[in-house]
């Protein structure tokens, strides 16, 4: 695996190989949050049911096989960034998910205000 | 998140919300809600969808009920390399939103818990006054 300094990750886009497990695991859950909190807030955040709550992880690639707990629903609604990491495999093929992300980044900081 | 993908903040003395968020260790809800306000804050008027957003995505962070969600620790030298006013005026934030930035960086800045969680408080008091007023 390649060695990747600070100057590396801004310098260029980086391909997940370049991360560290650590690296990618962030990403998985940062991802996972993006996604959930926008499936949360289309569906209306404050009165989402548990059902709803379910199909919107699954949407979101976190695949939990065993039934979600109320603790789980309650992570859920919370968008807790651990959740995806602790409770099931999210985004096996993380490739380009990874790209969307960091182009993201580096697009939101270009427009920042000065 | 610890294992948060350290990014060199930028340098010349230009601040972004990225920068922010890295220098004074806000995760994934805090740094939303900053980027989310600094976006609201950039159109005339400001958009009022981005700041009910952002309330919703605090409001996330204190339904955490079991705690997991770490509460932001600054850098050491966060306050050295910008203090929240600067920030604050960097970003281009006013009136309300720029009261509840103030609050969250304020908070990642305390030692104390539960300086923390007062100063995290009122930056969603702020953001509910606010959804108060636009819902006038």
């Amino acid at each position: 695996m390649t060695d990747t300094t600070t100057a590396d990750v801004t310098a260029s886009v980086p391909t997940p190989e370049m991360l560290s497990a650590s690296g990618q695991a962030a990403i998985k859950a940062v991802l996972f949050c993006q996604q959930l909190f926008e499936g949360l807030w289309e569906n209306d955040i404050d009165s989402v049911t548990e059902e709803q709550l379910r199909a919107v992880a699954v949407e979101c690639g976190v695949v939990v096989e065993r039934e979600l707990t109320d603790e789980d629903i309650a992570r859920i609604r919370a968008v807790d960034p651990n959740f995806a990491a602790e409770a099931g495999d999210v985004l096996p093929e993380l490739s380009d998910e990874l790209m969307t992300f960091i182009a993201t980044i580096e697009a939101a900081e270009a427009e920042d205000v000065q | 998140m610890s294992n948060m993908i350290r990014i060199q903040p930028a340098t010349r003395g230009r601040i972004t919300a990225l920068d922010v968020c890295e220098m004074y260790g806000l995760g994934f809800h805090l740094g939303g809600v900053v980027e989310l306000l600094t976006a609201a804050c950039r159109t005339h008027p400001v958009d009022k969808r981005k700041i009910e957003k952002a309330r919703a995505l605090l409001q996330r962070f204190f339904a955490d009920p079991h705690k997991c969600i770490q509460l932001p620790r600054a850098e050491d030298d966060a306050l050295k390399w910008a203090s929240p006013s600067k920030i604050v005026s960097a970003l281009g934030l006013k009136d309300t939103p720029a009261l509840a930035v103030t609050y969250i960086l304020n908070a990642a800045a305390f030692q104390q818990n539960r300086d923390c969680e007062l100063e995290l408080s009122k930056a969603l008091v702020q953001l509910e006054k606010q959804a108060e007023e636009q819902a006038l």
